[in-house]
């Protein structure tokens, strides 16, 4: 049998985690309702009668984010699991081509069917939570490079966890500190921008941590997968 | 020339590039001095500061005498290396030499520990009032040394994953997974006498600034990391896992300390007082507080050396030379 | 007025107190803690020897 090279089972396993997951329509739907319906929640939480929409949007970055970093972890639980249960995963470990560039290509085929939503129907939550039109730009902008890292970081648990019973209990404890910074970062970023400061530094910084996680995490993932099937 | 001695030249290397680091970092914390001194002379009520007062200016000499201590540091370090520290490390990374060299160790770091804590609380609590807040400013000889041992400790857990990870040595894992409940406890007191101090000088007893808010995520990963080891049934392979995290998150927090630093932390926390070299502290109130932290540190190695040594115990159950130990062998 | 007298007259001595008290309550809770988890450790492997044994001379 002819062997294919890294590189091609890299976009292979791409497009095979793309089709996989339209097939399983619920699973893409689901992140994105979590996101909207929680992002309804806050408006409603404040009190539907006396809602100051003034109040909530000097929040709406920070709802936004949290949002979208919730939604990122419920979907990230399941990124590994059904390759797991059926084996896939040991095969990738076991297999001669780089586990840290099969478990990117994952990360990302994953990000594509559950980040991109997110992204595109974010500015239509800003809208509800009468974001101001400054900040659109810098809120599509940090999420488009925040959630491929929230993705990164968030796999290196999951990989940890996926062949425990009670993993997704501890899931919560082991990602959400390391998500901090991207969200100290992208919230403050957004608020920055809705009162129209300059963003550039923030940027640059928020790009550095990406590089820096696209360049890490896959072998951190790597690594703990290879712990979770052995 | 380069093979026979890469050990000492490595060590030079990061020397020199700790010292260089150390120097800027005394640049930024002098302007943070300065800007504590403005506050001061504007009214500023809670600022703690200074029986001395007086700033120390960046110099070439800082950079000098750091320096030289490194120098210093590393000849040591050379002299000693091949004759006493390999061996002794290479003895410590086996399971029954670790358990029968720890044994003969425990009594003294005890005795160490009681001593100087009994000195450091003496000390401190004949050391005069301090200038702005009185006697509650007595909490710093708590505070001070559980927040240093809170990111030691981890540090020390960072190393001990390193070694793990690259040599697969097994007592490593044993003193990584010994240090993070005690870790844990020492952030988790260090959060409390922060706040039961912070109440009487600021008027409240939470703040979202950069120390608090590390100090909290840093016991978040502590009970992350406790939470995944016992998660597992394996332990060793728990082990590797708890390394692999560990590892992960020493990226994180240098990442949340300097992010709130850039984003223009406005804090009603003070600035450091204390830093190598040079201090804001009078000596009658600096010598306890060093002590004391002294005294922690001994605490810290007791505790953990306690730990590791049930758990060393645990893991090697089979072997012979634990039934010698435990006195039931044949 | 000794040193101590004036500490007691201090207003901010409860909260002296109480963060010296919590400090002191953890760390020696915490070091009993270990000791009697090592003493339960030791018990539990002298126990596990001793059956390993008594089923190695059943089965010799």
């Amino acid at each position: 049998m002819k062997q294919i090279s890294a590189v091609r089972a890299f976009w292979w396993m791409i497009k095979r985690d793309i089709v996989l997951s339209f097939r399983h329509k619920g699973e893409l739907i689901n992140p994105l309702l979590f996101f909207v319906l929680v992002i309804m929640l806050f408006p409603l939480g404040m009190g539907i009668g006396q809602t100051q929409l003034a109040t909530i949007s000097n929040i709406a970055p920070g709802l936004i984010w949290v949002t979208a970093l919730l939604a990122s972890m419920l979907s990230l639980e399941g990124i590994f699991r059904s390759d797991f249960e059926d084996g896939t995963l040991d095969m990738m470990v076991m297999g001669v081509r780089p586990v840290a560039l099969l478990a990117l290509a994952k990360v990302i085929a994953h990000w594509m069917v559950t980040g991109i939503p997110i992204i595109i129907i974010a500015p239509l939550m800003g809208l509800m939570l009468g974001l101001k039109t400054e900040a659109y730009g810098a809120l599509m902008l940090t999420l488009l490079m925040g959630t491929p890292l929230l993705s990164l970081i968030g796999a290196i648990g999951v990989a940890l966890t996926v062949g425990l019973r009670g993993g997704g209990v501890i899931l919560s404890l082991l990602i959400l500190p390391l998500y901090v910074p991207v969200l100290i970062f992208s919230a403050n970023l957004v608020a920055m921008a809705s009162i129209g400061e300059p963003i550039t530094a923030h940027l640059y910084m928020l790009s550095g941590m990406l590089v820096l996680a696209v360049s890490l995490a896959p072998w951190a993932i790597g690594a703990a997968l290879k712990i979770s099937v052995s | 020339m380069f093979a026979k001695h890469w050990g000492k030249l490595s060590i030079t290397l990061l020397l020199i590039l700790f010292s260089v680091l150390k120097t800027i970092d005394y640049t930024e914390k002098n302007a943070e001095l300065e800007d504590v001194l403005v506050k001061q002379t504007q009214g500023y009520p809670y600022v703690y500061q200074t029986t001395m007062g007086e700033v120390v200016e960046f110099s070439a000499l800082n950079l000098v005498s750091n320096f030289l201590l490194m120098v210093g540091v590393m000849v040591v370090l050379g002299l000693f290396s091949d004759r006493y520290l390999v061996p002794l490390f290479n003895k410590l990374s086996s399971p029954k030499h670790y358990y029968r060299m720890t044994g003969k160790w425990l009594p003294y770091l005890w005795v160490i520990t009681l001593t100087l804590m009994v000195y450091g609380l003496y000390g401190g609590f004949t050391a005069p009032a301090e200038k702005y807040q009185g006697e509650v400013y007595r909490i710093i000889y708590i505070h001070v040394p559980l927040a240093w041992l809170s990111m030691m400790a981890y540090m020390v857990m960072a190393v001990a994953a390193f070694v793990s990870i690259v040599w697969r040595i097994k007592m490593a894992d044993v003193v990584l997974i010994s240090c993070a409940p005690i870790g844990a406890i020492f952030t988790f007191l260090a959060l409390v006498t922060g706040a039961v101090w912070g109440y009487p000088t600021w008027g409240t007893w939470w703040t979202w600034d950069l120390r608090l808010t590390s100090e909290l995520v840093l016991l978040f990963i502590y009970l992350g990391i406790i939470a995944l080891y016992s998660t597992y049934e394996d332990k060793r392979t728990a082990s590797r896992a708890v390394a692999v995290l560990t590892l992960v998150c020493v990226v994180n927090i240098p990442i949340i300390h300097y992010s709130i630093q850039w984003l223009g932390d406005k804090t009603l926390h003070q600035a450091n007082s204390v830093s190598v070299g040079k201090s804001s502290m009078d000596v009658s109130m600096l010598i306890p507080l060093l002590v004391m932290s002294f005294a922690f540190k001994f605490l810290f190695a007791a505790i953990v050396i306690m730990r590791s040594r049930s758990e060393v115990l645990l893991r090697e159950s089979n072997s012979r030379w634990v039934e010698g130990v435990l006195g039931v062998e044949k | 007025m000794s040193f101590f007298e004036l500490l007691a007259t201090d207003k901010h001595l409860g909260y002296i107190v109480a963060s010296y008290a919590i400090t002191f309550v953890f760390v020696v809770g915490y070091i009993i803690h270990t000791l009697w988890l090592g003493k339960n450790v030791r018990q539990k492997l002298v126990r596990r020897i001793k059956a390993r044994r008594k089923n190695d001379d059943a089965t010799a």
